[in-house]
């Protein structure tokens, strides 16, 4: 299996429409991000090509399952698959949501947003606690975007997600397409979110494609990724450094030559700040 | 001030139920949307997602339906059958009893039938993997083991009896296909062994001898009375060959013996 060492540059989430060209042209992709609620399965060949792949590649994996802030007890089963697959594949690190998506037996399947009150926030720091110790390694957690406030919300998404990790002592993937989706459906200024993150936590970045339906960005992950939020990540680049950047496509999956190009484009904007570090 | 676990209760409620709850009692409005369509945002989502998820396991059914009318199918049955599992791939287990009992597809019983055969496949997809059977360690087996004999089908597989062609139906409707041939539903039922070799996903259309070993071995029949009340039922049945056959096939994968009950 590839050593874990490096998970750097700029890698891609990977899908299955892309598993026979990965495995016979073995594309230079710094590292594969699964999503590993793909692979809970007992068999067949998703894993078999989830294990294929990692035999070449660093690995991380992204989580949707865990359901983090629902506010009744962890999925035990959930988790126990999830272990299963981190011992199997040992990827450098798992990662999910700040959101919720199951209560009283019923799941959205979606990411949910948090109320940001001082009860979610310890909420989710002693449910975060509970599942680091489950899967033995620091979790990382990742910004949503949302389209919606809370009658309840006592603060910002950015004080909010900042407690939290503080407290949970969690390290955070940073999505930034989702920070400026939030940011203009809730009419925010994205760069005091950016300023407030810790640069000490953040391990990983996303970039990802919106849509927009009237006056509200959707995040869809169907689109390349638009202007304005390269414009961000530029800004991001500088504050965290090059930090690991994952593309991420998830509906309408063009052709791997597409998610490629996208990574290239993520790649010029991280030489570009290493050439100004070092000029 | 609304508790955690009461908005999380509320918002749950308006995606399945969305009449059920006032979303201002817990939701902002914005200077865009009210707190109701802000709520129905993520009712969207949700049903977009949960009608994706069962179009990937039902393309066949998508396919005899049409996009619209599958479209409005799905919607209902979401309604009717929130998710329960954080894994989306368990969602869409009883898309066919809601089908056979959906009024407008009362007098197209055979969808029903195609919707099981697709459940069975997606199982079967991602079931468990297994070993091929070991075969020397079965012929090891010396007659008073043998009366010890039960066998074991992959765990990756299901049986499947239906009045329809399903098996040509589905054929016939893969996306690969431009063109849908026509299928006679005249022609008679089918008994099926829906499976996984390895990574190679097999609809097998099986004999009426084949059909009954399998069921039997399913329930667990041993394998002496197995064969006895296999030839009560099908005097002309060779035994002595259908074993191997099934072994030779595939079907058998594992065996175990387990002392006789008294």
């Amino acid at each position: 299996m590839h050593k874990q060492s490096l998970i750097a540059g700029v890698g891609l989430g990977l899908r299955s429409q892309h598993y026979s060209h990965i495995l016979s042209e073995k594309p230079a992709v710094p590292w594969f991000e699964a999503l590993v609620d793909n692979y809970m399965g007992a068999g067949g060949a998703p894993l078999q090509h989830l294990n294929q792949i990692r035999q070449d590649y660093p690995m991380t994996f992204h989580a949707v399952g865990m359901s983090l802030g629902s506010s009744e007890p962890l999925d035990k089963n959930y988790f126990k698959k999830l272990k299963t697959l981190q011992h199997r594949f040992e990827p450098a690190w798992v990662s999910d949501h700040l959101s919720w998506s199951k209560i009283h037996g019923q799941v959205a399947n979606d990411l949910l947003p948090m109320p940001y009150t001082e009860e979610s926030i310890q909420h989710l720091a002693n449910r975060i606690d509970q599942a680091q110790e489950l899967l033995g390694q620091r979790l990382v957690i990742e910004n949503v975007s949302s389209y919606l406030n809370y009658q309840v919300d006592a603060m910002s998404e950015w004080a909010f997600l900042v407690e939290v990790v503080e407290r949970a002592d969690c390290l955070i993937l940073l999505d930034i397409n989702n920070v400026y989706v939030s940011a203009i459906n809730h009419g925010f200024d994205p760069i005091p979110y950016l300023e407030a993150i810790p640069t000490e936590r953040v391990v990983e970045m996303h970039l990802a494609g919106y849509e927009e339906a009237g006056e509200i960005l959707f995040d869809t992950h169907g689109q390349p990724v638009h202007p304005p939020v390269w414009d961000l990540y530029e800004t991001a680049l500088k504050r965290f450094g090059n930090v690991p950047t994952l593309i991420e496509w998830d509906s309408d999956i063009p052709a791997f030559a597409v998610l490629a190009q996208e990574a290239r484009i993520a790649e010029s904007y991280q030489q570009e700040l290493s050439y100004a570090q070092t000029a | 001030m609304l508790k955690l676990h009461e908005i999380q209760q509320q918002f749950m409620q308006g995606l399945y139920e969305p009449k059920a709850v006032t979303a201002a009692e817990f939701i902002q409005p914005s200077s865009k949307q009210s707190a109701s369509e802000r709520l129905q945002s993520y009712r969207h989502s949700l049903i977009g997602h949960l009608s994706q998820v069962l179009s990937e396991i039902y393309p066949v059914c998508l396919r005899l339906l049409g996009q619209t009318f599958f479209e409005r199918l799905s919607l209902r049955y979401i309604n009717e059958h929130p998710s329960k599992s954080l894994n989306v791939n368990d969602y869409g287990e009883q898309f066919a009893e809601f089908i056979q009992a959906f009024p407008p597809l009362i007098d197209y019983a055979y969808i029903a039938d195609v919707a099981r055969l697709e459940w069975h496949w997606h199982r079967a997809f991602h079931g468990e993997d297994q070993a091929p059977l070991n075969i020397e360690a079965l012929n090891q087996l010396d007659k008073n083991a043998i009366q010890n004999l039960h066998f074991r089908l992959p765990v990756a597989s299901a049986l499947l009896e239906s009045n329809y062609p399903i098996q040509a139906i589905w054929a016939a409707n893969q996306v690969e296909h431009s063109e849908v041939a026509p299928v006679d539903l005249d022609q008679g039922g089918v008994k099926l062994f829906v499976w996984r070799q390895g990574l190679d996903m097999r609809i097998d259309v099986l004999s009426d001898e084949e059909w009954w070993f399998l069921n039997a071995i399913a329930e667990d029949k041993a394998f002496p009375s197995l064969c006895d009340q296999l030839l009560q039922q099908h005097p002309s049945c060779d035994t002595a060959s259908l074993a191997p056959h099934c072994v030779e096939q595939g079907y058998i994968n594992d065996f175990q013996l387990k002392p006789c009950e008294v």
